[in-house]
């Protein structure tokens, strides 16, 4: 089950702003599951925020996605900046993903650009619910076989779930 | 055939914003290539230096933000330096160069490990006093050979440059 969510960021949302907003998406996406607690998945991406907030803040998380599995969900999320974040504003979706009620573990899958490298690799090796590796084949499987849904989603926003 | 259309204003706020996240990812990468932890940086920019460097910029009093490596044998050696120029206009456009120039700052060289940073602002005039800013001295950076590396972030009030400064 794949699903994208655009953040807006820079200028209308500081990067710290930026973050907190993904970090409460997901929390609340994987609360709804009865194996996972929003609340430790907040304590995760708190520890997380340094380097989260120093992505998003270098514009990085405008180009790749953040993405969280859980079970049968595939999340991916974008931060949108300049001209475009005052328009995807507007449209911003926030309330918790559906798909993951039946997941009893998850794993966030951070971008790695190489002038950030040892600060994310600081915050994957103080969890184990973060990775800078790809996400499972399957899942990337189930990505690309849904690439067209995500696209039509994005062409019309009222359509998105 | 129906047709719509949105329209927004970008504010001085939206500008101070705008060059502060610019400027922070832009501290953090190139600390973080010198071979310096941006973490510490990175948790306390949102309390600590983010709400001020945003009021400065907001009020056009910030006239340059600066970074020194501290060496464990007391040099400071580099040092990066974000000068802000102010429009008054309003007439510049929302901008952000950080991955051209990235390839840039890849090349760095790295510092000796104990090296620290240091986070000083300098003003154009009278500013406001912010939570947790004090006066500072400057270290000398007159033996040091300044390169520029041209504009980091653009709003429309204001736009951020980098420059660096090493022997």
């Amino acid at each position: 089950m794949v699903r994208h969510r655009e953040i807006a960021a820079s200028p209308v949302r500081t990067a710290a702003e930026t973050w907190a907003v993904i970090r409460e998406l997901i929390a609340t996406t994987l609360d709804r599951s009865d194996h996972i607690d929003g609340d430790h998945v907040r304590g995760v991406l708190d520890a997380a925020a340094p380097a989260g907030v120093a992505l998003i803040a270098a514009g990085y998380t405008n180009t790749v996605d953040l993405i969280v599995v859980a079970g049968p969900l595939h999340l991916t999320i974008r931060t949108v900046a300049g001209p475009d974040a005052f328009k995807i504003e507007a449209d911003e979706n926030l309330n918790p993903v559906p798909g993951a009620a039946t997941a009893s573990a998850w794993m966030m899958h951070l971008p790695k650009p190489a002038g950030l490298a040892s600060l994310i690799e600081e915050a994957i090796d103080a969890s184990q619910y973060l990775s800078a590796e790809p996400p499972p084949t399957e899942v990337q499987t189930a990505k690309n076989s849904a690439a067209a849904t995500i696209d039509l989603r994005r062409l019309d926003p009222s359509r998105r779930t | 055939m129906s047709t719509a259309t949105t329209t927004y204003v970008v504010t001085r706020t939206h500008t101070a914003t705008h060059l502060s996240n610019a400027i922070a990812g832009a501290i953090a990468e190139i600390l973080t290539h010198l071979g310096i932890s941006a973490r510490s940086l990175m948790s306390d920019w949102s309390t600590e230096y983010d709400p001020a460097i945003r009021a400065w910029i907001i009020e056009g009093s910030l006239k340059k933000v600066i970074v020194e490596c501290h060496r464990p044998g007391g040099a400071v050696d580099p040092v990066l330096e974000f000068p802000i120029e102010y429009y008054g206009d309003g007439s510049g456009s929302l901008s952000h160069r950080h991955v051209a120039l990235a390839r840039q700052w890849a090349k760095l060289r790295s510092v000796p490990t104990g090296t620290t940073f240091k986070v000083i602002c300098s003003y154009n005039g009278p500013h406001s006093d912010q939570p947790g800013w004090a006066p500072a001295q400057r270290a000398s950076t007159s033996a040091l050979r300044s390169v520029s590396l041209g504009t980091l972030a653009t709003g429309p009030h204001a736009s951020a440059s980098i420059r660096y400064l090493t022997s």
